[in-house]
């Protein structure tokens, strides 16, 4: 775009909009108003204020240099906020954006580069609008755009209604804006057929679906947090041994909750994850999630069951505990932060694969499953028993049942049961004749794991969660879990149904709802009480693709960021109207002439153009025909009589009244909208 | 050394005077011209002012008229000249004569010895005679055999001139040009006026019906008493801007002199005292510019082609001039 002109508001205006389209792409990595509104002024703002000072005569490399460090200070103040220095800030702002999980938090570190960069576009714009060329907003704004696409890996305008907005303002600003020497219609005639057939093709570009799109998140690792923390099994016999002991406090979906879940087994014990990240982040699970799920929120309290473990009801989407990580292979949630009285909030999502699919249903053989099955060999006697086990089974699913089934069978539930997972323990339990210690008797512990090591010999990808029943309904709705829902539980892994539980732990009718008839009649159903979903196909993915942004506490430090944005609104707001003021007042002190200074700002305001060689007795005369009133020219004459007359002016009434009338019947003049920016109008400082 | 009598500004009674006395003597002459109050208007400053009036339109609009009735309200001696082909110099300023009766000789003075002198079709005389008025115009006298002759005081020429029909013309001259204080035209009179100058028993044309207004004596006394009358320091440098404006405009190959630009001061405080003011505003000047300035103002050969006119520039130069504001001062 090409031009010959000064900038007009019209053109910062458009310029503006273009920006700040451009970064609302960036907010939309947010899934929060507040950064659509930062970011929105921060592309507006500092574009005007530069157009406003430059406007007023100074120097455009000077106002923009003054903008810059306002802009610094700014940016300096936010990471102030958010505990970080402002160096750090920005040299970790795009590993920090890239690990940040989705969406990200409301914090000022977060949005100091996004914000950054959308004002050093706007002031950019901004300067290069006196060039000859104004491509610079069409070009920012599409970077701003870009950025917000690499954020969000395209997620902010799926449809394209940004870009399409971007390409309608800018063939605007070229039509309407643009000078050019063709004529204005036939740019008219250009640009019609021209948005038509771009903004066409950027929705047909919309509608192809992306397979793989680019994920920049790819080629940063995300931080890591090792945690060696032992397993929480030899913790159940001493629950068991307390029943009525109260661990928590839950209201929300009756669902078993998931305190750890273990996958590696060493032959002496199951090991807990030790790698964990922010909850969000693109670590996925080893295999991917069953065709359907189900989701459950609960609000969870502790009140004695201590340790840094969150329980959950299912792998987390999310999590009102800022600090909480989790292990993205088990969905394991772990608050380094977390206190004996800890509440917070959970949504989290489980495999609910319809139970009739069972029956058919087969189990993964590919290496990803590998994990699940991998376990020490058996004693002989031992795989003896589990190859006996399953000998009548025909599917996986029947093999599981008959594990099931098998390790219930004459052995017995006991709170005083020696503890401990390890293969002897196990091959006492299960084999174990009379006199030889822990035989024939357990707690879930062992229940869960004999379950597991048979049917990984079995060839039944397997895993181990130790977690709690529904608990306990209260009259006012909330379950209290004691240490008697304590509970280990194994769950079998089938090829597009995920994870299943199973219940070998005796008088356990957790997990043996809607069973198919196969298998024991569910005991304990109690299905109104969770609503199944259904993933999309091919899946992986969970029913909520981009979790819900929790009304977590992150957004508590920046409550100062919309008194920020008010202020910085305002301020200039209140600056404008005192220099306004102070510019009356002077005019007022000097009488007559004063007054004739004042009748012109009004004028300016009311949108009245003075010709350069017009005096101001016919300036008043075109003001009384204009407004229907008749004291302009008379305060024209006084004006002109103090001025070119010799002497002071003759004495007598002041000018104030006639000057009132003037200014209420210029501003009476305006639209109703508009009058309230009369006093701050800034317009009449260039005058 | 003697220093100058500091000249005393005029007082609002002064000016209240004046300006009564200047309607007064417009009224008079609208006796006999309908409808053209500004150009007679436009004639009484430069009269006030003490310069002279030429009178540019085509035959039939009432220059003569207008000059005749003019004449007759000041109330003084007024000449009229008809300036044709063979007019000598002479003839229009006087010459000596012998006296038989005595054996003396006398100087036997010309149409220019009166108060008002019209000078009717100046343009039709040779350039000769025409020259013959520039010595009278300027010094206001008539030097004859080395003798000089001083004429009545107002002195005021009022000369017309056809800008059509030129065959047999001679153009005046840009420096007898200057002489004149204000150049103006008449023009077709609106409808109102002219059904009214046709309508018969009007007395439109009749200029024995136009009353005496005033007296020579009273003229000099007020043109004197408005020499002092405020002028400001912004409409001296806005007056000053629209002269450079003029001569540094491409199109002009010469622009208003010194001696221009302080008739127009000299005109804008007949003017303004004329509006009941006793200080110059700048919507004076922009009333008189062009009457003022227009014919002392030459355009290149260019630019006439282009068809501009000198009265065209001096506009466009208004336009462009800022004039001081109050709130500016």
């Amino acid at each position: 775009m090409s031009s010959t002109g000064g900038p007009t508001w019209w053109h910062t205006a458009w310029a503006a909009s273009l920006v700040a389209v451009g970064s609302i792409g960036m907010a939309g990595a947010w899934h929060h108003w507040l950064p659509v509104v930062v970011l929105v002024v921060g592309a507006v703002v500092p574009m005007l204020v530069l157009r406003l000072v430059i406007g007023l005569g100074v120097s455009r490399w000077a106002a923009a240099s003054v903008l810059v460090l306002l802009l610094t200070l700014t940016a300096y103040l936010m990471a102030a906020q958010a505990g970080t220095s402002l160096r750090g800030t920005l040299e970790d702002a795009i590993p920090l954006l890239l690990t940040e999980p989705r969406p990200y938090p409301v914090r000022a570190d977060l949005l100091v580069a996004p914000l950054m960069l959308t004002a050093l576009v706007s002031l950019f714009a901004g300067l290069r609008l006196d060039g000859r060329t104004r491509v610079e907003p069409v070009g920012g704004a599409v970077l701003l755009y870009m950025a917000g696409a690499l954020l969000t890996t395209g997620r902010s305008d799926p449809w394209g209604i940004l870009a399409g907005l971007l390409l309608v303002l800018a063939l605007l600003g070229w039509v309407l804006l643009d000078e050019h020497t063709e004529p204005k219609r036939q740019r008219i005639a250009v640009s019609g057929p021209a948005v038509a057939v771009l903004v066409g093709a950027l929705a047909s570009l919309g509608l192809v679906p992306a397979a793989h799109p680019f994920e920049p998140r790819t080629l940063v690792d995300p931080p890591v947090l090792l945690v060696e923390a032992s397993s929480p099994l030899p913790q159940l016999g001493a629950w068991a041994a307390n029943p009525d002991h109260e661990l928590l406090r839950v209201r929300g979906d009756a669902v078993p909750l998931r305190l750890v879940t273990l996958d590696r087994y060493d032959g002496s014990q199951w090991k807990t994850a030790t790698d964990y990240t922010r909850l969000g982040g693109i670590g996925a699970p080893p295999v991917a999630a069953g065709d359907r799920q189900r989701t459950s929120t609960v609000t969870v309290q502790f009140d004695g069951l201590g340790g840094q473990w969150l329980p959950a009801p299912g792998r987390p989407v999310s999590v009102s505990e800022v600090d909480a990580l989790v292990d993205p292979s088990t969905g394991t949630l772990y608050d380094p932060a977390a206190t004996a009285d800890t509440t917070y909030d959970v949504t989290a999502v489980v495999d609910a694969p319809d139970p009739a699919d069972l029956v058919s249903a087969t189990v993964p053989a590919s290496h990803e499953a590998a994990r699940y099955l991998r376990q020490p060999d058996l004693p002989f006697d031992l795989a003896t028993y589990a190859k006996a086990v399953t000998g009548q089974a025909t599917s996986p699913y029947e093999q599981a049942i008959a594990i099931e089934t098998a390790v219930k069978h004459e052995r017995r539930l006991s709170a005083k049961a020696i503890s401990g997972s390890a293969l002897w323990r196990i091959d006492n339990f299960l084999l174990g004749g009379p006199g030889r210690p822990g035989a024939r008797i357990g707690t879930s512990e062992q229940f869960a794991t004999a379950f597991a090591l048979l049917a990984r010999f079995n060839g039944l990808p397997t895993r181990l969660v130790v977690g709690f029943k529904p608990g306990e309904v209260q009259a006012d709705g909330t379950r209290i879990i004691h240490g008697r829902d304590a509970l280990a539980w194994p769950e079998v892994y089938f090829t597009r149904l995920g994870w299943v539980p199973f219940s070998p732990t005796p008088r356990d009718n957790t997990f043996t709802a809607d069973r198919p008839k196969v298998a024991h009649a569910p005991v304990d159903p109690d299905p109104s009480t969770t609503a199944p979903t259904t993933a999309p196909a091919g899946g992986g993915a969970a029913v909520d693709d981009e979790p819900r942004a929790a009304p977590d506490r992150a957004t508590a430090p920046l409550r100062w960021v919309p008194w920020a944005v008010l202020g910085i609104l305002v301020l200039p707001l209140l600056l404008l109207a005192a220099v306004r003021r102070l510019r009356s007042l002077l005019h007022l002190r000097r009488g007559p002439t004063g007054a004739w200074a004042e009748v012109l700002d009004a004028l300016r305001l009311a949108g009245l153009p003075v010709a350069a060689a017009t005096t101001a007795p016919d300036i008043g005369d075109r003001a009384d025909r204009r407004f229907g009133i008749a004291v302009t020219r008379r305060l024209a004459e006084r004006a002109e009589r103090v001025a070119f007359g010799p002497g002071p002016g003759p004495a007598g009434r002041g000018p104030a009244a006639d000057l009132r009338v003037v200014r209420r019947a210029a501003r009476a003049s305006l639209p109703w909208w508009r009058r309230w920016w009369w006093t701050f109008d800034p317009r009449v400082l260039t005058r | 050394m003697t220093a100058l009598a500091e000249p005393v500004a005029p007082t609002e009674a002064d000016i209240a005077e004046f300006r009564h006395l200047h309607q007064r003597i417009g009224d008079a002459v609208e006796v006999a011209v309908h409808g053209k109050r500004a150009a007679i208007d436009l004639v009484l400053v430069a009269t006030f002012a003490g310069g002279h009036v030429l009178l540019e339109d085509v035959p039939g609009t009432g220059k003569t008229t207008l000059a005749r009735a003019v004449a007759r309200a000041l109330g003084g001696e007024m000449r009229r000249v008809q300036f044709t082909p063979d007019l000598l110099p002479s003839d229009v300023t006087g010459t000596t004569v012998f006296d038989p009766r005595d054996g003396q000789i006398r100087f036997r003075p010309g149409p220019v010895f009166a108060h008002v002198v019209l000078a009717d079709e100046i343009n039709r005389a040779a350039a000769k005679t025409q020259s013959s008025l520039l010595e009278v115009m300027e010094e206001r006298t008539v030097t004859v055999d080395g003798e000089a002759h001083v004429v009545p005081s107002p002195f005021i020429v009022i000369a017309t001139q056809n800008p059509v029909d030129l065959d047999g013309t001679y153009r005046l001259p840009e420096a007898q040009l200057d002489r004149f204080l204000v150049r103006t035209s008449l023009g077709y009179p609106d409808a109102e006026h002219e059904i009214d100058v046709l309508r018969p028993g009007s007395s439109a044309g009749h200029v024995d019906e136009v009353p005496v207004a005033t007296s020579p004596d009273e003229v000099a006394r007020m043109s004197e008493r408005l020499v002092a009358l405020h002028v400001a320091d912004p409409l001296l440098r806005y007056v000053r801007e629209i002269g450079v404006g003029i001569r540094h405009d491409p199109r002009v190959r010469l622009g208003a002199s010194t001696r221009g630009l302080r008739a127009l001061v000299r005109c804008l405080q007949v003017y303004a005292a004329a509006q009941g003011r006793h200080y110059v505003v700048p919507s004076d000047l922009q009333r008189l510019a062009e009457p003022v300035l227009a014919h002392r103002t030459v355009l290149t050969r260019d630019a006439q082609l282009a068809g501009h006119t000198p009265n065209s520039v001096v506009q466009e130069i208004l336009e462009t001039v800022h004039p001081p504001q109050p709130d500016e001062q």
